[in-house]
């Protein structure tokens, strides 16, 4: 990876931090918010 | 009669609570048990059908899934508050990585500029660098891996907090 991976996920994140986040075409079965969460406390703790 | 919450691409919502004795799904008529009290909710799944094997989406009442749906909404915007909080975080590691980056393949220039004399101790340099380059940029890389993989799933649930919907089933 080079200094273009940095920008780009700043990128991503800055996406996501605007409000003017449009929807993209995402589609999941049997989706569970729980494993979302799940996975954000992960991340939260620095385990993903 | 029974409704259910309906997603903008015809699936349904299904949302569970703990209870007193244990962890529940809401089905036909919990709600009004529920209604007093303030049951934390454990689970929002999203199923093809509202009722499945495993689980009863419906509600005896309309206004029980309004309900049930006016508190799903809550929950996840302010679990996705939680995650721009943690967005920021990663931006901020991103920084400092990206600073950590360009402070090494300085090092390196600076390496390749000084003199052939000491080939030990420019292989040995040379060594140093390349691990921490290498670190630098595997860390870069699993940043990135998180931030879209989360990112991806947040503005699913934003896109589906979005399209509710109660429905007669």
């Amino acid at each position: 990876m080079s200094r273009i991976t940095v920008r780009q996920l700043k990128r991503l994140i800055k996406e996501a931090i605007s409000e003017q986040l449009e929807m993209a075409d995402v589609e999941e079965d049997d989706e569970s918010f729980a494993d979302f969460v799940s996975d954000l406390e992960e991340l939260e703790m620095g385990g993903l | 009669m029974a409704f259910a919450i309906e997603t903008s691409d015809g699936r349904y919502l299904s949302i569970v609570r703990h209870l007193d004795y244990g962890k529940s799904k809401v089905a036909m008529g919990e709600r009004d048990r529920l209604r007093d009290s303030s049951r934390d909710i454990l689970d929002i799944r999203i199923q093809n059908d509202p009722i499945n094997k495993t689980n009863n989406a419906t509600y005896v009442s309309e206004e029980d899934a309004e309900l049930d749906m006016q508190d799903a909404i809550v929950y996840i915007r302010s679990t996705l508050n939680n995650f721009k909080q943690l967005l920021a975080e990663l931006e901020e590691e991103s920084s400092k990585l990206g600073g950590e980056e360009e402070s090494a393949l300085r090092s390196v220039g600076r390496l390749f500029k000084g003199s052939e004399d000491d080939r030990k101790g420019f292989m040995s340099r040379a060594g140093k660098l390349g691990k921490k380059l290498s670190r630098i940029r595997s860390a870069s890389s699993s940043n990135q891996f998180v931030a879209a993989t989360m990112l991806r799933r947040a503005r699913m649930w934003r896109k589906i907090i979005i399209g509710l919907s109660v429905v007669e089933v």
